[in-house]
């Protein structure tokens, strides 16, 4: 009950008493009363009304209480008790307006980044400053003075607490699926630590993007939800009993979870059948093709290449450049793909990225070109971070003929 | 010669004067609004000019800075600006 009640109740107290931090005070004070009150009395035929309401009623208490220490908050105090009559019985569509709003101020683009994820997890999931604190490594006292932070700039900035219009939609859109990504990535993929992945933000992050879904049906909302899904499918799969990494052709694709990539091929075609769809959906339109040959040899690399010509078109990046000539190098053969990257290498766009190296080095490897080969995963074991990308890489390099 | 002075300090009640907060900055490019947390860093770009905007929120704010022209080609910070009372 708390779990599921108290987002939306929080939510709704912001919205309302137009500060975070007095409304969750407000609204531990309103489940403690339930706590105390529903057993002896019932519980209220509208639980969700009665704990706003009862929020609101402890936070003009706590105004007036300090009030008798601060004069300015007479007035806040008094304006706010007036108002109490038109909140009593929220409507449900209001309530979800609300859960919108929240995520759309926790990800404002006036917040940094990491204090954009660190609020959202904080408001949206109800996660506490210590389980995000040791999901992303930091310290809790760090964290928790981030938070602060972003708090204060929320008021003092005025971050209005509202849903954007809708010519500000999209990119305000973007910075919200870029921080429900953040928080996939760093589940499936951790920057830095022993463990390859963390499921608990992977979780946390498709949670929040049915959440989204759920508010604000837009294609791109929908790619995303695809592709961490079909990401996600694979968990089983991407890493063998002892930690290490197996390659995507090297799965067992009987250990891939057939719901998670129905349901993410679903909404693929429906994202794709929009025609407004963009870098997520495209990118989980990929992952799709993977997740529904029966085995890696039985790829179509042909339509792999189309979705990052598309993208790669409506969003250049050298990332994508250099997916895109692997997928070119398993369609045409490894010298097209090579020919592609060494390209790219010689533009020096991607000098300091450790899969470059590693993926010509895989090319070269291929093509029996043993001393590039070599030289190529060396280069990429000096720029590689994670402990089990390293012990591959290591294994690869030991494995090429003398 | 002109010269225009923005004056910063680490000091956060400076007292007195008017008190800005965090900066955010906006560019238009090719049709995009994109607001980033921090202050304009680009070491290329030059001051062009310092307008006062009233604005009901901040993000009333980002909307007006982002239709100025200025802001398609280079870019524009915004801070809020709090004044003595």
């Amino acid at each position: 009950m708390y779990r599921a009640e108290s987002r939306r109740v929080l939510a709704t107290l912001i919205r309302l008493l137009g500060d975070f931090d007095l409304a969750e005070e407000a609204l531990h004070d309103a489940f403690a009363a339930a706590v105390e009150q529903w057993p002896r009395d019932g519980v209220p035929a509208n639980p969700r009304a009665w704990l706003v309401s009862t929020g609101r009623f402890k936070a003009v208490d706590t105004l007036r209480r300090r009030a008798r220490f601060d004069a300015s908050l007479v007035k806040i105090a008094e304006d706010l008790d007036l108002s109490a009559g038109d909140a009593v019985g929220p409507e449900h569509g209001e309530l979800e307006d609300d859960r919108l709003r929240l995520i759309f101020t926790c990800c404002h683009p006036a917040l940094a980044p990491e204090a954009q994820v660190a609020l959202t997890l904080r408001e949206v999931c109800g996660l506490t400053t210590e389980e995000i604190a040791r999901a992303f490594l930091t310290g809790a006292p760090t964290l928790a003075q981030r938070i602060v932070r972003a708090k204060r700039k929320i008021r003092d900035a005025r971050i209005p607490y509202r849903v954007p219009s809708k010519d500000d939609l999209p990119a305000r859109l973007d910075s919200v699926l870029r921080v429900v990504y953040l928080v996939f990535t760093e589940g499936y993929a951790p920057s830095a630590g022993p463990s390859l992945v963390r499921a608990d933000l992977s979780a946390e992050a498709i949670r929040l993007g049915r959440l989204l879904l759920d508010l604000l049906p837009e294609s791109e909302v929908m790619g995303l939800l695809a592709l961490m899904l079909l990401h996600e499918s694979r968990r089983a799969a991407r890493t063998s009993p002892s930690g290490d990494l197996v390659l995507l052709d090297d799965q067992d694709r009987s250990l891939w979870n057939r719901d998670q990539i129905a349901e993410g091929v679903t909404l693929v075609e429906r994202a794709l059948a929009s025609r407004r769809f963009g870098p997520y959906t495209l990118q989980a339109a990929i992952a799709a093709v993977h997740a529904e040959a029966p085995a890696a040899s039985a790829t179509d690399w042909g339509r792999i290449v189309v979705f990052y010509d598309v993208l790669q078109a409506q969003y250049p990046s050298p990332v994508v450049e250099l997916n895109r000539a692997a997928a070119v190098a398993m369609r045409d053969g490894p010298a097209a793909g090579l020919a592609l990257i060494d390209a790219l290498l010689a533009r020096g766009d991607l000098g300091d990225y450790h899969l470059a190296h590693a993926a010509r080095a895989d090319l070269c490897r291929r093509l029996g070109r043993t001393a590039d080969a070599r030289a190529s995963y060396a280069r990429a074991l000096e720029l590689a971070g994670q402990e089990p990308e390293r012990r591959f890489l290591r294994r690869r390099l030991n494995e090429l003929p003398d | 010669m002109k010269y225009v002075c923005l004056i910063y300090n680490k000091e956060k009640d400076p007292g007195g004067t008017a008190r800005g907060g965090e900066a955010l900055t906006v560019r238009m490019r090719n049709g995009r609004l994109s607001a980033a947390a921090g202050p304009a860093a680009d070491p290329d770009e030059r001051l062009h000019g310092v307008i006062l905007i009233q604005a009901r929120d901040l993000n009333e704010a980002i909307r007006v800075a982002s239709r100025m022209p200025e802001a398609r080609l280079g870019s524009i910070e915004i801070r809020p600006v709090e004044e003595p009372e």
